[in-house]
Parts: structure tokens; C-alpha cells; sequence
């Protein structure tokens, strides 16, 4: 089975599209999200680990629970 | 914005407690691994705030699951409390405190709530997961306007060209099912007894060879081994659209 595929909107093109090196894994993130998070509440978002800004950016539910873990932090 | 008919508006059930016990995170450590009284008051502080962290997920996702109420989601923030209580209590060696113990414990409910609330939303409802075939074109109504909106239609279609030339077709699949059809990562992980993991490290591999292949036909700058971006083509070199 095929179905067929006839438009990308400009979103989708830069999803499929987006640079994520250096890899790191959606585990990896986890391990190092706690750290990183505290690390933006206490203003220095520079103190990230090699690779996971680029992770957040290209894994939406990896993205959202950082968030909500920021949100919990500074609250 | 307005929450949708049928979720909660008022947050009642959600008012998170504040149970941040003012321990140090070696003492958290040594009350969990050690039985006694003070080991069962751990438990229970740490469990209020699973409870605290999951609920504060679940109303931050409540528009994905409209048609379920303030209980059946404090039900929802309550059970994935307890499954991300054993998760830790599994992983509590693994704790090397670069972060606050109480940091380190909410990122645990929090991945649970958000996993949880995903499945239910899309629970019900059917995953595409066929082949795509892609019939990218450049029609003629495109090759008016200026010359960004030229670029994209171009770039558009020499991804559609992209993904049939170098994507094998589970990585096809893949790419569509999560980025073009929006399916929850972890929704598509259990529909295809895989794991989150797996899907981005598939995603990852998918983005760069797409980047490499248009790379190569001019549409995108290649980069350079440290990672910089070299200048690509001029538009005009790339243009579909015949020239008039």
C-alpha cells in the first residue's frame, strides 16, 4: 500500500531538513536534562552538554518535557 | 486562548502540593536505600511530589485530551505518579547529583505524564504507517512571485525527490508519520514495539541524508567537517521554473 504525498508546508521542509549534529540520543537527553534545566532557571542556558540543544530542537516531546521541567523548577 | 468544551478550566484539582522536604540531596539518597521510618516518610514525600510534577504535565497537556475530565486526569496524574515512582526507585544508583535530587525526581513524572497523555489522545485513532509515494511537482501557477517563495516551492520539491531517491522506505515512513502526520513520538514508538530512542536515532539518520542530497543538488549549503555552512548555488541555478 502507497499513498501519495504532494505538498510540504515551509514548517514541515525545515523539520525534515534540520541539522541535529551532534547526536544525542532521546536517553542520553534524559540523563542530562535535570542538570541543563537548573542550569537555564540560574541564567546560564550556555551550560549545556555537547549535542542537546540540538536534540531539543529536533525532538518535539524531548522539547516539551524540558520545558515543563523549567516550569516546575521555577516555580 | 481558550481551553475547548469539555476540559476542566478550573485548575483545583491540579493545585500542586508543596512538599519540597528541605533534604539535602545525600540524605534523600540514604533515606530511600535504607529501611526504617525515615526511609517510608522518603517514600511518601517523594511520592507527593510525583504527584505534583505529573499533575503540573497533565494540565499542561489537557488540550490534547478534551473530551476527559478534571478527575479522570488527576486519575491519569496519579497513576503515572506511581509508574514514575518505581522508575526512579529502579534508577536511584544512577543518581549522581549534578542536579537537586527534587529536579532529578520531577523529570521522571514528568516523562511519564507527557508519555501517558500522548497515548490517550491518539488512543482509538488509526497510525498511518503505509508507504508514501511522492509526486512532488513544480505546477505552473508556482513559478509566480517572488523570488523566496520561488525557493521554497523549489526546495519543497526537491525534498519530495530527496525522500523517494535516498530514504529507504521504513525511513520514509518514519519521517512522515512523525513530521508530516504529527504523530507523539511515543505513540508511534508502541504502535511499532519500538522505543523513543530508536524513532529519533531513525529521524536523525533521515535528516542527514535529506541535508546531504539536497546538499549535493544545490539547495542547501554543505557542511563543512566542523560544522560550518558553506554558501550553496544562486537561486537562479536552482529554479524549476522554465524560464520565459
Amino acid at each position: 500500500m502507497s499513498r501519495q504525498l504532494t505538498t510540504l508546508s515551509t514548517q514541515q521542509v525545515e523539520a525534515l531538513t534540520l541539522a541535529t549534529e551532534p547526536y544525542l540520543s532521546c536517553e542520553q537527553c534524559f540523563q542530562v536534562v535535570d542538570a541543563y534545566v537548573e542550569s537555564v532557571a540560574s541564567g546560564r542556558p550556555d551550560d549545556a552538554p555537547l549535542g542537546l540543544k540540538e536534540h531539543l530542537a529536533g525532538c518535539a516531546a524531548c522539547a516539551d518535557e524540558a520545558d515543563s521541567l523549567l516550569e516546575l523548577v521555577r516555580d | 486562548m481558550t481551553a475547548p468544551q469539555d476540559v476542566p478550566t478550573s485548575p483545583a484539582l491540579f493545585q500542586v502540593d508543596r512538599t519540597d522536604a528541605p533534604r539535602s540531596n545525600p540524605d534523600w539518597v540514604a533515606a530511600l536505600a535504607v529501611p526504617g521510618p525515615a526511609h517510608e516518610e522518603a517514600l511518601r514525600d517523594l511520592h507527593a511530589l510525583m504527584v505534583r510534577a505529573a499533575r503540573h504535565q497533565v494540565w499542561r497537556m489537557r488540550t490534547l485530551v478534551p473530551g476527559v475530565g478534571a478527575g479522570a486526569l488527576d486519575e491519569l496524574a496519579n497513576g503515572a505518579a506511581d509508574d514514575a515512582l518505581v522508575a526512579l526507585l529502579a534508577k536511584l544508583g544512577t543518581f549522581e547529583g549534578r542536579s537537586r535530587f527534587t529536579t532529578w525526581a520531577y523529570k521522571f513524572a514528568v516523562l511519564e505524564a507527557a508519555v501517558q497523555v500522548r497515548r490517550q489522545a491518539w488512543r482509538g485513532r488509526e497510525v498511518s504507517f503505509e508507504d508514501v509515494t511522492m509526486v512532488f511537482g513544480v505546477r505552473g501557477e508556482d513559478c509566480v512571485g517572488p523570488a523566496e517563495e520561488l525557493e521554497a516551492v523549489d526546495l519543497a520539491a526537491a525534498l519530495g525527490r530527496a525522500m523517494s531517491e535516498v530514504l529507504t522506505p521504513y525511513q520514509r515512513r518514519i519521517a512522515v508519520a512523525l513530521l508530516v502526520d504529527e504523530v507523539p513520538i511515543d505513540v508511534l514508538a508502541q504502535r511499532l514495539a519500538t522505543s523513543r530512542g530508536a524513532l529519533y536515532k531513525t529521524l536523525h539518520v533521515v535528516r542527514a541524508r535529506l541535508r546531504a542530497a539536497l546538499a549535493d543538488s544545490g539547495h542547501l549549503p554543505r557542511r563543512t567537517d566542523d560544522g560550518r555552512a558553506e554558501p550553496g548555488r544562486p537561486v537562479e541555478e536552482v529554479s524549476p521554473c522554465p524560464a520565459s
